[in-house]
C-alpha cells in the first residue's frame, strides 16, 4: 500500500508544479521550488547525499563526484525524506508544534535499499518522482508493444536521466518487464 | 476560525488590562473615543463578542497611551528558532562531513538566516 501512496504523492506534486508531462523530470527545480536549496560538494567517502535542517529550513547536499544520474536520484531521495518526514500535505501549520528539531540525515551508498523504512520510502519517493508511472508507461509503449528488451531499458534510462539499475527496478515494479 | 476567536479574545483581554492599569472604567474609555462608544460596546470588545474595527483600535490605543502593537498578540514566528551557529557547525562536524561541506552548509544557512532577518525587520518597519 505504501508505494501506491507515495506514487500518488509524487504525482500530485508533479501536477501541482505543472510538470506532469516533463521528461526528464527537473528534480533540482522541484527541490528549489519546495524551498530546498541543492548544493553539490564533497560529502566524504561513501556518502551520496545529506539533508540538513536548521532554523526551520532544509538544505540538500549532493555528492559532487557522483554521476549525474546518481545525483538526480539522491536529490529525489532527499526530497523524499523532507516531504515524507514533515508531512507537508495540506496547508495547516500548527504553530505550537512548529518544527524545532535539527537533523542531519545521511544517505550512504551502502544503506541504499536497507531495512530502515524511512530509507525505503525515500527511495520509493525518488523512483516515483524521477520515473512517474504514467510517463514511464507511455514512453515504454512507444518503444515496444510487447515486453521490453535490454536496449529499451537503456533508452528509457537515458530518456529519464536515471541509471539503468534504477530504471530496471522501476520497470519491474510497474510490471513492465517480462519475467526472465 | 478558532484561531480568529482566540485572537479577539486575547485582544479584548489586553484592552481590559491596559484600561484597568489606567484605572479607567469601560464607560470612561468609551467616552474618550471619537466617535464615542457605549460602555456595552467596550464590554463586548473586551469579551470578544464584538470585533473591533482597525481605526477604532488605533483610537483605543491612543486613549490608553499604548501602541496598537501592544494590544495585538502576534503569532510566534513559524520559523523554528535557529540554534547557535557554533552548535550547528558542531552538529555538522559530528556527522563527520568533510570541512568543505561543513563550511558550505554553515555559509548557506547563515546567508539564509540573514535574509530572513532582513525580511522580518522590513515587515516590522513597513
Amino acid at each position: 500500500m505504501r508505494r501506491e501512496v507515495i506514487e500518488q504523492i509524487t504525482q500530485r506534486l508533479l501536477v501541482e508544479m505543472d510538470l506532469a508531462d516533463a521528461v526528464p523530470v527537473p528534480v533540482n527545480d522541484i527541490a528549489e521550488r519546495l524551498g530546498l536549496p541543492v548544493m553539490e560538494t564533497n560529502l566524504g567517502e561513501g556518502v551520496s547525499g545529506v539533508l540538513v535542517t536548521e532554523g526551520g529550513r532544509s538544505y540538500i547536499g549532493v555528492q559532487k563526484a557522483d554521476h549525474l544520474h546518481r545525483k538526480r536520484y539522491t536529490t529525489g531521495h532527499e526530497i523524499g525524506h523532507y516531504f515524507l518526514k514533515h508531512q507537508r500535505e495540506g496547508v495547516h501549520v500548527d504553530r505550537e508544534s512548529a518544527v524545532t528539531f535539527r537533523a542531519v540525515s545521511y544517505r550512504t551508498t551502502r544503506s541504499a535499499p536497507g531495512s530502515d523504512p524511512r530509507e525505503v520510502e525515500a527511495n520509493q519517493f525518488a523512483a516515483c518522482l524521477l520515473m512517474p508511472m504514467p510517463l514511464v508507461r507511455r514512453e515504454a509503449k512507444k518503444l515496444a508493444d510487447g515486453p521490453l528488451v535490454d536496449g529499451d531499458i537503456q533508452r528509457l534510462a537515458t530518456r529519464f536521466k536515471v541509471s539503468e539499475a534504477a530504471m530496471t527496478i522501476r520497470l519491474e515494479t510497474l510490471g513492465l518487464l517480462a519475467i526472465a | 476560525m478558532r484561531e480568529e476567536k482566540a485572537f479577539y479574545e486575547a485582544l479584548g483581554r489586553r484592552i481590559e488590562q491596559c484600561r484597568s492599569a489606567k484605572h479607567m472604567s469601560q464607560e470612561k474609555l468609551g467616552d474618550a473615543l471619537s466617535p464615542k462608544l457605549t460602555r456595552a460596546a467596550i464590554s463586548n470588545i473586551e469579551t470578544a463578542k464584538q470585533r473591533v474595527l482597525a481605526h477604532v483600535l488605533v483610537d483605543i490605543a491612543r486613549v490608553l497611551s499604548v501602541k496598537v502593537g501592544d494590544l495585538i498578540e502576534t503569532p510566534p514566528s513559524q520559523e523554528a528558532p535557529a540554534s547557535e551557529p557554533a552548535a550547528f557547525k558542531r552538529s555538522l562536524e559530528e556527522a563527520s562531513l568533510p570541512p568543505e561541506a561543513v563550511a558550505m552548509f554553515t555559509r548557506r544557512v547563515d546567508q539564509q538566516q540573514r535574509l530572513t532577518a532582513k525580511k522580518t525587520t522590513k515587515g516590522k518597519t513597513a
